[in-house]
């Protein structure tokens, strides 16, 4: 036994070695959890029923990004009642297919937005934006009100769609080709209205047909 | 799971546990040369630290026992083990379908009881209301506002003063909530031009005796007899098939100025009402149109 007892000390004594071993050791848990999930997410297929983002909804996900709105709002809905109660049937997997980078979040200073599509009207949803106090009195929601002057930059979007389409989103030349004419004349406030107004609004039917889904991990 | 991946977490979940059991074990078995100064002759810092040796105390030879027991159990009971389902077969969605089960248990008497009556009964029921409240704060005061008083911004009408734009009956109500509700009031600012619509908005100012150019109001009048009584009525009192608001009463739904009446005759309106059927099912629909048809009706006797 005190044989043993010099490799401990050869370890010991030399901290690179023992910072080495530590590193392997800290990275198997990472290994068991976090790789089949990468393999797992590559595998995820949107069903026929869920499309890549039309031109006017893809904008409106980029200003979502660049406002910041995921550092208040989730986009994932946890299977646990007191939330599907509230906002709706959990969020699964192949309904971020299309979002690069996801938008889940992780903080809600206000509600999850992953099913708000549709609850409101547009004119809300304008509104609220421009001003939340105007439909909400105690929102302590920022105003966004430069939205509504501020025309989308339709340049770049065929780019953009194309650099998706390489990444695999079904876009066809026809799409693309017809993609500045759909931003033709809109502000950055129309863009993010259909965004949200399309929000969670395709559940894949394989879930809404048992109470409680499928739901098992292929 | 795929077995390939299964077998990676089996592997690398006993790997970690070994090493960390064998290291627990062997550490304390082990034994060390120790000099005669009683310390194992390791020193740091030039020989200003050095190392004694003691037995590892009780305390964290038990909690880490211990740690190794729990983590057997659980892997045992829960999924986690690979492909492992675990003896208890827990999943989250599981837990979800039986604490939402447990729920509907628990309310499903009620329910059952609420589904016999009618709105107008419901009504009277503190149980039902106090529910429809909650629900109706939740879903519908963003536009109503908290109790129920309504946003002239998006014309979202006032539901306890007792005026309707489609019915106060305890049916209206629901259907009102469970298809929603789209008005449409069209455009007349080409039609009339800017003259014509200043006619028109002080004519159906005068329908309600509020403040108005009485010359203006006059050359409105034939105007509004040509196309307004479509939706509006010969008198101005609306009509609830349409949902065309009453305009001889001093209930608007965007507001009774003369600028605001101009822009609902120029640019028109179109209130939309979204609908609750797939959102909130009929159930819920019921014990929040039981709490307005209360409110309502509240109100009305108060202000008689
Ligand atoms: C400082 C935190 C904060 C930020 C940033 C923020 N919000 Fe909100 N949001 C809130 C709060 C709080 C509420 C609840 C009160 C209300 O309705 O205004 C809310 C409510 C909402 C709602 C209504 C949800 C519902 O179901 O009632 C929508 C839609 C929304 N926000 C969209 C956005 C968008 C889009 C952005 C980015 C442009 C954004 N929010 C940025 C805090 C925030
Ligand atoms: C997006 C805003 C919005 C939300 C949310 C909303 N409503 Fe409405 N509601 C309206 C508007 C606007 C109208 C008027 C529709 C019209 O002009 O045709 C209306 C009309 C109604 C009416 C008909 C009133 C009448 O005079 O006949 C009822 C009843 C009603 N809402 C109840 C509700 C209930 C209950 C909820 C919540 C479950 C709700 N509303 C949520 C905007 C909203
Ligand atoms: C096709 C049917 C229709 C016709 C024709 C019509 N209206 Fe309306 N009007 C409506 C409806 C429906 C609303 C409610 C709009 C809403 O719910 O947003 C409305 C709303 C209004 C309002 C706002 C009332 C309030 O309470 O704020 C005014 C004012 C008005 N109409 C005046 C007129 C005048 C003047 C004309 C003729 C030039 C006219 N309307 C013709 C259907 C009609």
């Amino acid at each position: 036994m005190a044989r043993g007892y010099r490799y401990f000390e050869a370890i010991e004594k030399r901290a690179a070695i023992l910072g080495f071993g530590i590193a392997i050791m800290a990275s198997l848990g990472g290994l068991a959890e976090i790789t089949p999930l990468f393999v797992h997410a590559s595998t995820v297929r949107a069903p026929a029923d869920i499309k890549p983002y039309d031109p006017l909804r893809l904008a409106g996900k980029d200003i979502y990004v660049r406002e910041g709105c995921y550092l208040c709002h989730t986009q994932m809905i946890r299977a646990l009642r007191a939330e599907t109660e509230r906002y709706g049937h959990y969020s699964v997997a192949e309904e971020s297919v299309y979002d690069r980078p996801q938008l889940w979040g992780s903080k809600r200073t206000g509600p999850d937005l992953a099913r708000v599509g549709g609850k409101y009207s547009d004119e809300w949803q304008r509104l609220h934006l421009l001003d939340p106090r105007k439909v909400v009195p105690q929102s302590n929601m920022p105003a966004y009100p430069w939205l509504e002057h501020e025309p989308i930059d339709a340049s770049d979007i065929m780019a953009r769609m194309r650099t998706l389409r390489t990444l695999g989103d079904g876009y066809s030349d026809a799409d693309i080709a017809a993609a500045p004419e759909a931003l033709q004349g809109k502000t950055a406030l129309d863009a993010l209205v259909a965004y949200l107004q399309g929000m969670g609004t395709h559940l894949p039917a394989s879930y809404t047909a048992a109470a409680g889904g499928n739901g098992d991990q292929p | 799971m795929s077995a390939f991946w299964s077998a990676w977490i089996i592997g690398l979940a006993t790997f970690n546990l070994g090493i960390c059991f064998f290291l627990f074990v062997w550490g304390q078995r082990v034994e060390i040369p120790t000099l005669p100064d009683g310390t194992t002759g390791h020193s740091w810092a030039h020989g200003a630290l050095r190392e004694s040796v003691r037995r590892l105390p009780l305390w964290w030879v038990v909690m880490s026992a211990a740690m190794f027991v729990v983590s057997a159990i659980y892997l045992a009971l829960y999924p986690g083990y690979g492909s492992n389902k675990g003896v208890l077969g827990w999943t989250s969605r599981g837990e979800l379908a039986q604490t939402s089960q447990a729920n509907l248990g628990k309310l499903d008497p009620l329910l059952a009881r609420f589904r016999q009556s009618t709105v107008e009964q419901l009504a009277a029921d503190p149980a039902a209301t106090r529910m429809g409240h909650r629900l109706f704060i939740d879903n519908c005061a963003a536009c109503h506002g908290r109790e129920g008083h309504g946003n002239p911004l998006l014309g979202a009408p006032n539901l306890v003063d007792g005026d309707w734009l489609y019915g106060g009956t305890g049916e209206t109500i629901m259907a009102s909530i469970l298809d929603g509700r789209h008005g449409t009031m069209p455009p007349f600012g080409a039609a009339f031009g800017d003259a014509g619509v200043e006619d028109l908005a002080n004519y159906v100012l005068s329908l309600s005796g509020a403040p108005h150019d009485a010359a203006k109001a006059a050359a409105g009048q034939p105007k509004f007899a040509t196309i307004c009584i479509a939706c509006h009525g010969v008198d101005g009192k609306g009509n609830q098939a349409l949902g065309a608001p009453n305009l001889t009463d001093h209930i608007w739904l965007y507001g009774g100025d003369l600028a605001t009446v101009e822009k609902d005759v120029r640019d028109g309106r179109s209130g939309q009402m979204p609908a609750w059927r797939e959102r909130l099912g009929e159930d819920n629909a019921r014990v929040i149109a039981a709490w307005v048809y209360a409110q309502a009706n509240s109100k009305e006797a108060a202000t008689h």
